[in-house]
């Protein structure tokens, strides 16, 4: 499609009889920042090495920025930025060299990359770290480092896998900032996460990915309210499982009267529009302890979806 | 199988330069074990040993392991590049993968990998020609010819593909980088003893001649030898063809095995 910054079709993605991406088809249109969510093991760095057409496609088809990603394949790596998840930062080279060598492979000549290392590097904050090794650098700086590298060849097309996970806030800020910037120039980034809070932010669309199928898709704040509805109620009991028989009361009655819920150890969370009217029926239910009145939050979405236990 | 996707000259040119960058980085440890180790090498088996060897294959000792040595330095050059190094840069470093992220290819890097192991068996053969050039002047005993000094760096090309084709095949399969040991114990140090280096394979029982006559060092070290000595040509037909289809087999199947581990 025309409008389409990426473009999926029935796309799946096999290593070897292991399905790691099933039929997924997606459409991202420029412009928007767009977030892809799923436990550990989803598929989301799969998905983003068939995109920057450097892992084949098993089944389906792909296009980005309108080419497609068998027969485009360097056309396409020219125009897109990657954020990998992995630090894969040239240990043997300075913070600027790290720039000026990536230069080299989108063909930009050494003049040009200079410039262009220098205004990145003022833009992550790290001119007076130019001449630096990389392993001097602390995990946020070398964050910061790759999110600088990734925007050498002005991409049209940002992919960040990742790019906060172990950051400080300030850190994490600062490749919001990044990313606001980027998007704000009329550009595309498509982002992975497990900060739901981040994803909320920031994208004006995602999708929730489980054992390689997207789940649900759409923007953030209508996911929340169509899925669980604005608000939830924490009805909190006594902890370790003192009270069990305050929790199952609160269970069956939620069953009866068919009220979206979720237990969670020592609590059950409420889900509605009217979440008032909603915890006056529970209000007197057996002995709680704390009842936490909030907003749903998309990180109650993604519970709800992908289940609370632990991936491998 | 992966098949091998086309090949950009500009791309590899760039990973090359890549890899020659951290070299120059490092030029002053890298210049030395090449100019050191020659001269070592002549002074204590060539002049020590040698001392108590009246002749061997028809020149003096130290004329014997003068070429040898050099074969030795192209093969280790590429080879060790193309196993441990390699091996550093796609596992531990994973300069692999921050290039399939541009425009260059997972074919250009290891293409790129090849010519980059080749390359230091030609600077290998250059900076020990060099060496043992000097070494010659100073006992006023020219050890190598000058016109088969000029070729060596050229010889070193082939036969540092092949190693450096060797290489990969082993950076293919390996699980882990200690695991390189094995085909170096087992098979690149005997053959630094065995291939006609150190003494000439006459000195063998048959069946073992013709086993060192598979070796690829065995032929290497004839091919540097006759160089050194400014022999005929004619006589190498046989090690020129060996090596060019082993160089052309072996960097075809390294290319193509570690295209299969990396790109899945
Ligand atoms: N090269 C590979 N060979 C075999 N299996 C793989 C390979 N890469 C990924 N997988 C498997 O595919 C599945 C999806 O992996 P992927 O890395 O895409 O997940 P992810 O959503 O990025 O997870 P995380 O949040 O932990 O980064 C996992 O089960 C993983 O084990
Ligand atoms: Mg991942």
């Amino acid at each position: 499609m025309e409008n389409s910054a990426i473009s999926a079709n029935s796309l799946t993605k096999n290593y070897g009889d292991f399905c790691a991406v099933n039929n997924v088809s997606l459409d991202v249109p420029k412009g928007i920042c767009f977030g892809l969510l799923g436990p550990n093991g989803a598929g989301k760095t799969t998905m983003i090495q068939m995109i920057q057409a450097s892992s084949p496609v098993t089944k389906g088809e792909l296009e980005v920025l309108g080419m497609n990603t068998v027969s485009n394949s360097r056309d396409i790596r020219k125009k897109i930025g990657v954020i990998p998840q992995e630090d894969n930062l040239d240990p043997d080279f300075s913070v600027e060299y790290n720039l000026l060598v990536y230069a080299r492979y989108f063909g930009i000549g050494f003049n040009e990359a200079k410039e262009k290392a220098a205004e990145l590097l003022e833009k992550v904050e790290l001119t007076d770290k130019a001449e630096q090794e990389i392993n001097n650098l602390s995990g946020g700086m070398k964050r910061r480092l790759i999110v600088a590298r990734g925007m050498i060849n002005d991409p049209e097309l940002l992919i960040l896998d990742e790019p906060t996970t172990g950051l400080d806030p300030q850190a994490r800020h600062s490749v919001w900032d990044q990313i606001r910037i980027f998007k704000n120039e009329g550009k595309t980034v498509l982002l992975t996460t497990h900060y739901m809070d981040e994803a909320e932010i920031l994208c004006d669309q995602l999708a929730i990915m489980d054992s390689g199928k997207i789940l649900i898709q759409g923007n953030p704040r209508e996911l929340i309210r169509e899925t669980i509805g604005d608000y939830a109620a924490e009805l909190v009991a006594l902890s370790f499982g003192k009270d069990e028989k305050t929790l199952d009361l609160i269970e069956k009655k939620c069953k009866l009267i068919d009220v979206n819920f979720s237990r969670v150890t020592d609590r059950i969370i409420l889900y509605g529009k009217e979440i008032e009217n909603i915890i006056s029926e529970f209000k007197n239910e057996g002995n709680l302890t704390d009842i936490i009145r909030r907003r749903a939050t998309l990180e109650d979405v993604f519970l709800n979806l992908t289940g609370r236990q632990l991936r491998d | 199988m992966q098949e091998i996707q086309s090949v950009s000259p500009q791309m590899v040119y760039a990973v090359w330069r890549r890899h020659a960058d951290v070299w120059v980085r490092t030029w002053r440890t890298n210049l030395l074990p090449p100019l050191v180790e020659p001269i070592l090498y002549l002074l204590g088996f060539g002049f020590g040993v040698g001392a108590y060897i009246n002749e061997m294959g028809g020149v003096s000792y130290v004329e014997y392991i003068a070429p040898s040595i050099l074969a030795i330095s192209m093969m280790f050059g590429a080879f060790f590049e193309a196993t441990y190094s390699a091996f550093v840069r796609m596992y531990y470093q994973k300069t692999w993968q921050a290039i399939a992220a541009t425009p260059a290819s997972a074919s250009d890097v290891l293409v790129a990998e090849l010519i980059w192991a080749t390359t230091k068996s030609v600077t290998n053969a250059t900076l020990m020609t060099t060496a043992i050039l000097s070494v010659g002047y100073l006992v006023n005993q020219p050890l190598i010819s000058i016109h088969g000094a000029i070729l060596m760096p050229i010889i070193a090309i082939p036969i540092g593909l092949m190693f450096a084709g060797m290489g990969l095949i082993l950076t293919s399969y390996t699980p882990s980088i200690d695991w390189f040991n094995i085909p170096f114990f087992l098979f690149v140090n005997p053959m630094f003893i065995l291939a006609g280096t150190f003494f000439p394979l006459s000195e063998f029982p048959p069946i073992a001649q013709n086993i060192a006559m598979c070796l690829p060092l065995t032929h290497a070290a004839i091919i540097t030898r006759a160089l050194a000595y400014g022999d005929e040509i004619e006589t190498l037909i046989f090690s020129i063809a060996y090596i060019s289809v082993m160089t052309i087999v072996m960097t075809y199947l390294g290319v193509k095995l570690c295209l299969q581990r990396i790109v899945s």
